[in-house]
């Protein structure tokens, strides 16, 4: 199943989203890789309406999320349009430009 | 004290603290870790993850965690690496200073000489300097392909429409006019390759560690004259770094501090725009930098006990050292091949094997090199005691010891092209 | 406009804004060397440039200079790097010094001008030709053309001047 992966310190219980050889808060050598829950909650969210190149152009407007994961790492991923900030949200995936990504709808 | 209580003192004025020389910054700067990936022709491995491996292995060397680490100091030839912010996340680092700057050879001296101003300045506590690149794998300095395609523009015209175009093409005719001038021979120049070769056999990181002989050399194929292949370095995978802080917080750390005595930084002959329009083109910025060298490190020459002459090619570390003083002027050749430089000569240079044989890295492994010789434990093959520190035997036979008896002083010497130098003199702490 | 041409698969360009070296390379496509002569003190200039190197002054004017030196220094190129030049290697790229302006303003000094060694009409030299020439040799300057406002100048043996009994070359080579 697809699923959003991440990182997560054996040594100090850290969790983050880009794959590292090493935990960025204590140092502490080979992380453990998980899958997360796909739950969050939205930090931050813009929508775009100007796409930055001719590819993204049949996207906009499109809405951009950072999504604090309940694994307490922070992401940046798609969203439906109409998200707010503190909105309780869960992924989902889609096809984007030939690429499997997240993209968070509002969970029930 | 609030600021209001501190309006009744006297500021000291400049002329009581003696800015005029730099004398009051020699030994007040340490390089306190060092650090490397492997040197390979296929890292595998993303720019950004040799330089977080290079900065991990070094503030583990100096006993550092990342909140210690406040400064971040990098340099990259057009676009081959990855600017500091993304390896300070990597790493765990918030920094209060960061520069990313464009340069290859020379860089590591002048940025050693720029994190002390930035700290002195206050901006930051400790700085990490690193170079990272897939030298071979990815951008090859003297490469074809991708750079095939670029078009010449402007002032480029002058020069890369000759198929003058690489750095061996761009300096032999300061090499070439060495031979004229002095009477240089090849059998001279080849013994660089020679004993860095010498000192490869000794470090088990080197890259290229078999010992060669002056006819393999010569007898290696003409790239352009006076360059055979093998009077070239070889163009590398890695990561390096050197972590520089305040004296007397290297205290703290896990190694004798290699004090840092002078730097000089990016020193240039004149008319630096074409620098062949200027003076005998059979001398080089040396000249310029050691009159800034030697009198902020209060010491010559004759007293460094070993020294990293950068050696993208053979020429360039016997030019070098011959401008720096370390002979007299046209005497290079003599002093290249007379034995000085060996393990067991009177003044090793390149103990690691240097670009030639360790590996290419713009310049910065040459001061972990020295580094490491002033702590008096270069990772060569010896027996390790208790301690933890390698027993040193100075048996320099070829897998045996590269630790240089009782080093206090060292000079690195980095060149970016015929017209620009830098240096550095660091003193065991 | 932009002046785009392509000289042995490598593209070339000179941009609007660069007046420069648009100026140097155009009068050499009509197969004359010019360089800038300061209006303040005096001194021609190489490469082409913005203001003098000696006394910082932006006025210049173009003034025709001969094309007619002494090999300063050189290198024999047998591994080249743009696809472009493989076949004619071994090339020779020459350091020349001027005749014009030796020795000026300070004893070291000289305008020394890059250019690869080619025969009369612009061709890079072949094998026989390139053994003849090192540090010493007396060339005269001929012209490359690439485009209608580009031609790279370069250098020829010059068959009427005296040259030395043995021009100084790398010593197997």
């Amino acid at each position: 199943m697809t699923a959003i992966a991440f990182q997560r310190c054996g040594g100090c219980g850290a969790t983050w989203y880009f794959a590292r050889g090493f935990c960025p808060r204590c140092g502490s050598a080979e992380p453990e890789r998980r899958e997360a829950t796909g739950r969050g909650t939205v930090h931050a969210v813009t929508v775009v309406s100007r796409a930055p190149t001719e590819a993204l152009r049949r996207h906009a407007p499109y809405t951009l999320l950072l999504v604090d994961m309940a694994e307490g790492f922070r992401l940046m991923a798609h969203g439906e349009p109409g998200l707010a900030i503190r909105d309780a949200v869960r992924a989902e995936f889609h096809e984007f430009d030939g690429a499997t990504l997240p993209r968070f709808r509002r969970a029930e | 004290m609030t600021p209001s209580e501190r309006k009744g003192e006297r500021m000291p004025l400049s002329a009581e603290t003696d800015t005029t020389t730099p004398r009051h910054l020699r030994d007040k700067y340490a390089i306190v870790g060092v650090g490397e990936t492997k040197y390979s022709r296929g890292s595998g491995l993303t720019t950004r993850a040799l330089a977080t491996w290079a900065i991990r292995n070094a503030m583990e060397d100096a006993g550092l965690r990342p909140g210690d680490v406040d400064g971040l100091l990098s340099y990259q030839y057009g676009s081959d690496s990855t600017p500091s912010t993304f390896v300070a996340g990597d790493l765990g680092i918030r920094p209060n200073f960061f520069m990313d700057v464009h340069g290859g050879g020379s860089t590591t001296e002048a940025l050693i000489g720029m994190a002390m101003g930035v700290i002195e300045a206050g901006m930051c506590r400790t700085v990490a300097i690193y170079r990272a690149f897939n030298g071979y794998s990815q951008v090859r300095i003297g490469g074809t392909g991708v750079r095939a395609a670029i078009p010449v523009v402007g002032d480029a015209l002058h020069g890369r429409p000759y198929g003058w175009e690489s750095p061996g093409q761009w300096f032999a005719p300061s090499f070439m006019r060495h031979m004229h001038d002095y009477g240089t021979t090849p059998e001279q120049v080849a013994m660089v390759k020679v004993i860095h070769s010498e000192h490869a056999s000794n470090n088990p990181k080197a890259l290229y560690p078999k010992r060669v002989t002056v006819e393999d050399v010569l007898s290696s194929r003409m790239i352009c004259t006076p360059l055979h292949l093998l009077d070239c370095c070889v163009e590398t995978d890695s990561g390096t770094c050197i972590i520089v802080t305040r004296a007397d917080r290297a205290r703290d750390c896990r190694h004798v501090p290699a004090l840092i005595r002078a730097t000089v930084g990016r020193c240039c002959k004149p008319r630096i725009d074409m620098h062949y329009q200027a003076g005998p083109i059979s001398t080089v910025a040396a000249k310029y930098a050691r009159e800034i060298l030697w009198p902020n490190a209060d010491v010559g020459p004759e007293e460094i006990d070993v020294t990293g002459s950068y050696d993208a090619f053979t020429f360039t570390t016997l030019m070098q050292l011959e401008d720096y003083g370390f002979c007299a002027k046209g005497e290079g050749g003599a002093y290249v091949s007379d034995g000085t430089m060996r393990l067991s000569g009177k003044r090793p240079n390149n103990t690691s094997g240097g670009h030639l044989c360790e590996g290419y890295t713009h310049g910065i492994n040459m001061v972990i090199e020295n580094v490491r010789q002033l702590r008096h434990d270069a990772d060569d093959s010896c027996p390790v005691g208790a301690d933890g520190k390698r027993i040193h035997t100075h048996d320099y036979r070829e897998g045996g010891c590269r630790q240089v008896r009782d080093v206090e002083l060292t000079a690195n010497l980095g060149w970016a092209n015929p017209g620009t130098g830098s240096a550095l003199v660091m003193r065991r702490g | 406009m932009t002046i785009q041409a392509e000289y042995l698969g490598m593209p070339l360009r000179l941009d609007d804004q660069d007046h420069e070296n648009r100026a140097y390379f155009g009068l050499c496509a009509r197969h004359s060397f010019h360089l800038q002569r300061c209006d303040a003190c005096g001194l021609v200039r190489y490469p082409p440039g913005t203001a003098c190197p000696w006394c910082g002054d932006p006025r210049a004017e173009w003034v025709p200079v001969a094309g007619r030196g002494t090999v300063h220094s050189y290198t024999e190129v047998h591994h080249a790097i743009h696809p472009g030049f493989r076949e004619a290697a071994p090339y020779l790229v020459l350091l020349v010094e001027l005749d014009t302006q030796r020795s000026q303003p300070t004893e070291h000094e000289a305008i020394r001008v890059l250019g690869n060694l080619v025969t009369p009409d612009g061709v890079l030299a072949p094998p026989e030709m390139v053994r003849k020439v090192g540090i010493g040799s007396r060339v005269r300057m001929v012209f490359t053309d690439v485009a209608q406002d580009i031609a790279l100048p370069q250098w020829a043996l010059d068959e009427e001047a005296p040259q030395p009994d043995r021009p100084w070359r790398y010593p197997s080579g």
